[in-house]
């Protein structure tokens, strides 16, 4: 009943998005990264996408009717975008059952056991992501070529950031990233989840997210600088295997989830901080979390992990970071 | 109190894991099968029984001020113990449990009953509210790791149940202990302690 | 109660006086049965590893700064088999120990995982009773050390999939306990690691009096010409490499005859990640008859068919073709710098 009389204290502001415009505009901003998806690696992309936003959408529907009861929520559109999330978070060789899990983790698990949007502490196509890499590490690791015509012989099971972390010895960086070059990264040419390979398109969806004002800049930005002077520090203090200095933070800004995670992921309304001071901070978080995982940890690529584990810190940031209040002046 | 009130209360309205949310290192660390679980609830009522029963003896000789060292010794002794026991007659779960086997003497729940129940209560009392509340953390501990072991490995007690590859893999994991266990509390709290 | 300084210590020496007696009864009563225990968990481990046998004597050996311990089975006084405690500090997480049992010539019979730290569901695959792993170590001989690698790496060995740090890491164990049984055993010599090149440069070299060797850098990769004489050059073998492998280098051994013709390839060393590329490893494949029809010096057809020249490619694996052929021209090149005036002697070929 409680919910009938939302009286917060004045003043109100006016804001013309409502939860549903801003879902499709996300969505519309995830397309160009989905369509360069399904020409890299064919039509297995849609069907991916299609069986994860089913089922993100039917677990939603079910919880909610069969345990929480009241107004079904799934009109506003944040199960679509969790299952496309979810499905870019793929590799395109997955059984289709494994999706299907990966859905129920990730709205049962990662939302409605909280109570549904806004209530999750954790982004949930993540929580179904990193649940999926943990129980099923050999079929979340196993990356298909891309089958586009003019790209040729590339590895079966190891995504660029992977080889280079599975080198034996004193092996060069150039050597490791084999035949993967930075053009190929920047259009998506290379093995990897469905979704984070395109780094062109993921740009033009985060800057549309921009000019819709669906994101601001602080996120994505703080993230990406701070994994692009992390990996520059390795490279300029360690002579990390001999990398030439511009091309490692490169590398590492177009490898794996950084840019899908950067944009899309980490900017989450829910389990991101509210004011822009707070954004920075959990931002660099993200971004030195990641690096340290993907060049220190087990697994390859930690920019879920490193989401993760900021999302928990997001109330902590919240609680000391906050918006000077209206008519207080700074205190001396 | 009637005697079966008293074991009962220990299993359901008292349930040391799910409703006094005691003894969490063992119940996470130990509970990656069915076989474990109930292996560690076991060590521990046996030490539980036996502390509570010495406790409840000896509670009008012991000065107060070194009440909690005298209960340690004993709790110590009796883990120990177990302990040769387990490494002498059953080896295979001694290896499985290791460490969680000496950590016993720390498990809270086993020197909070001494301390709430058996130094204010009789010995048969005692020992009931031990065999309670030992059966209520077998009971979860088995509960637990029997749903870890199904969802992860596709076995319950060790016997295989042909789905192994299907399933999630993490719940034998610590993340998996934490979802079931998180998943378990909520159902009981809702359901059972009425 | 109330406490005073002699009841606090009179009943704290008590009770802890009693539980020593107790603990020390029960430990008396269990000590037979934990080190008979104890001498089955050891005896288990061996007869998992081994044939029947009814005694057994331990060896410590220090090998690469570990201590190997090698048990020697004996049944009616005559050796039926070595099992070999090994470990190994690569696995990826950390330190892995294994028992590994061996006939009296060296071949193993199986394998035991006792310890590891393995990624679950991955790496972990390595303890099952039928893995890849296993099979492969049973069916290649450690003795002979170039097989006795990972496919990936040029040998013969499978690898678990995506635990490519632990497959070598289990590999580099049961290579660790040949060692120690070679050592103990006295049975085989332990296996030198061999160079592929330098086998490579063996076979292909002809038959001479002389060979001149000149070491030379093209495009900044070292090269090695080996020139075979008798009065006049009989032939060449080029030591090429490249670094356009789509996994890192590739490099192979050259023979080229007198008039800087291709006579033959091998590849000494490969860490191609697709099986298509390892074809070119073949005795008869369409790369090496490609480089026997098309000199490099013919830059107009020394192309692949696709880019309008006549070189045959390796299907999927166009990459590693386009890297095989970059040695290959490499090696010529070499040739031609070692050999100045060449092209000049062979008349119009090379303008």
């Amino acid at each position: 009943m409680a919910n009938k009389f939302i009286a917060a204290p004045a003043p109100h502001m006016h804001n013309p998005h409502s939860t549903q415009s801003l879902m499709r505009d996300v969505i519309i901003a995830l397309l160009p990264a989905l369509a360069v998806s399904a020409w890299v690696y064919g039509l297995d992309v849609l069907k991916i996408t299609a069986i994860a936003i089913t089922s993100c959408v039917v677990v939603e529907f079910l919880i909610q009717k069969l345990f929480i009861g009241g107004r079904q929520t799934v009109s506003n559109l944040s199960a679509i975008v969790t299952g496309l999330l979810l499905a870019f978070n793929l590799p395109t060789t997955i059984p289709w059952w494994i999706i299907v899990v990966g859905a129920v983790i990730a709205i049962g698990v990662g939302k409605m056991t909280y109570g549904g949007l806004g209530k999750n502490p954790f982004n949930p196509a993540l929580v179904g992501r990193v649940f999926l890499l943990i129980a099923y590490p050999v079929q979340m690791t196993t990356f298909s070529q891309p089958t586009v015509a003019g790209y040729v012989d590339a590895m079966s099971g190891a995504t660029p950031l992977a080889s280079v972390k599975s080198l034996a010895g004193d092996a060069s960086f150039a050597e490791a990233i084999g035949g993967v070059d930075f053009t190929n990264m920047l259009y998506g040419m290379m093995p990897g989840s469905m979704g984070e390979i395109a780094a062109l398109a993921l740009i033009v969806g985060g800057l549309y997210m921009l000019w819709r004002k669906v994101i601001t800049w602080h996120i994505p930005v703080s993230i990406l600088c701070t994994m692009a002077l992390f990996a520059f520090a390795v490279v300029f203090f360690g002579g990390e295997r001999g990398a030439v200095l511009y091309e490692f933070p490169a590398f590492h800004i177009l490898a794996g989830g950084a840019l899908l995670g950067a944009i899309f992921m980490a900017t989450d309304y829910v389990t991101s901080p509210m004011t822009h001071k707070g954004m920075i901070i959990y931002g660099i978080g993200i971004g030195a979390i990641t690096m340290i995982i993907r060049l220190w940890g087990a697994y390859p690529e930690g920019m879920s992990f490193a989401i993760l584990i900021m999302n928990g810190v997001t109330p902590l940031i919240n609680k000391y970071v906050k918006p000077r209040r209206f008519g207080k002046t700074s205190a001396k | 109190m009637n005697k079966l009130q008293l074991i009962w209360k220990g299993i359901i309205k008292e349930n040391p894991v799910f409703v006094l949310v005691l003894g969490m290192c063992p119940t996470l660390g130990t509970t990656t099968s069915a076989i474990n679980g109930l292996g560690m609830g076991a060590a521990t009522m046996a030490v539980l029984i036996m502390s509570n029963l010495v406790v409840s003896l000896i509670k009008n000789f012991i000065p107060d001020k070194v009440r909690i060292p005298a209960f340690i010794v004993v709790i110590a002794s009796f883990v120990t113990m177990i302990q040769l026991l387990m490494q002498a007659y059953m080896p295979p779960l001694y290896e499985a449990l290791g460490l969680f086997i000496p950590l016993i003497v720390v498990n809270c729940i086993i020197l909070g009953r001494a301390e709430a129940f058996a130094s204010k209560n009789g010995p048969i009392d005692s020992m009931l509210d031990g065999l309670g509340i030992g059966l209520g953390f077998t009971f979860a501990l088995t509960l637990i790791g029997a749903i870890r072991e199904i969802l992860g490995g596709g076995a319950v007690f060790g016997i295989d149940l042909g789905i192994t590859n299907y399933m999630p893999l993490v719940f034998v994991l610590a993340p998996g202990g934490f979802i079931v266990l998180g998943y378990l509390m909520a159902l009981f709290n809702k359901y059972l302690k009425k | 109660m109330k406490s005073t300084l002699f009841n606090m210590v009179a009943v704290l020496f008590t009770i802890t006086l009693i539980a020593s007696a107790a603990v020390g009864g029960v430990y008396v009563l269990t000590e037979g049965e934990i080190k008979q225990q104890e001498e089955n968990a050891k005896t288990e481990a061996l007869k998992n590893v081994l044939p029947q046998f009814d005694s057994s004597e331990a060896t410590v050996v220090a090998l690469d700064g570990m201590d190997i311990t090698v048990n020697e089975a004996k049944a009616d006084g005559t050796i039926v088999g070595y099992a070999v405690e090994t470990r190994t500090k690569n696995g990826f997480g950390g330190e892995i120990v294994m028992m590994v049992g061996f006939d009296n010539d060296g071949n193993v019979l199986n394998v035991n995982v006792l310890k590891q730290a393995e990624t679950p569901g991955l790496g972990t695959k390595m303890c099952d009773e039928d893995n890849p792993l296993l099979a492969s170590a049973k069916a290649v001989s450690p003795a002979d050390a170039a097989k006795f690698q990972v496919k990936k790496d040029g040998g013969e060995l499978d690898a678990l999939t995506a635990a490519t740090i632990s497959t070598r890491a289990y590999y580099d164990a049961i290579s660790r306990a040949y060692r120690a049984f070679c050592e103990v055993s006295g049975v085989a010599e332990a296996p030198e690691v061999v160079d592929p090149m330098a086998e490579a440069v063996k076979a292909l070299l002809p038959e001479a009096v002389t060979v001149e060797v000149v070491e030379l850098k093209v495009d900044e990769l070292p090269v090695k010409v080996h020139i075979a004489k008798n009065d006049a050059v009989v032939g060449y073998v080029v030591e090429s490499q490249t670094d356009k492998g789509y996994a890192g280098t590739i490099r192979l051994a050259v023979a080229f005859d007198a008039e800087a013709n291709v006579l033959n390839v091998k590849v000494a060393e490969l860490h191609e990640s697709l099986e298509e590329a390892f074809e070119m490893c073949a005795e008869e494949n369409p790369l090496l008859s490609s480089v026997k029809s098309v000199s490099p010096a013919n830059t107009e057809a020394y192309r692949l068919k696709s880019d309008g020249g006549e070189l045959d490619a390796l299907s999927g694996a166009t990459v590693s073709t386009m890297a095989y052929y970059d040695a290959v021209a490499r090696a010529y090149r070499a040739l031609e710098i070692a050999n100045e005036g060449f092209a000049a002697q062979k008349g119009g070929v090379n303008e």
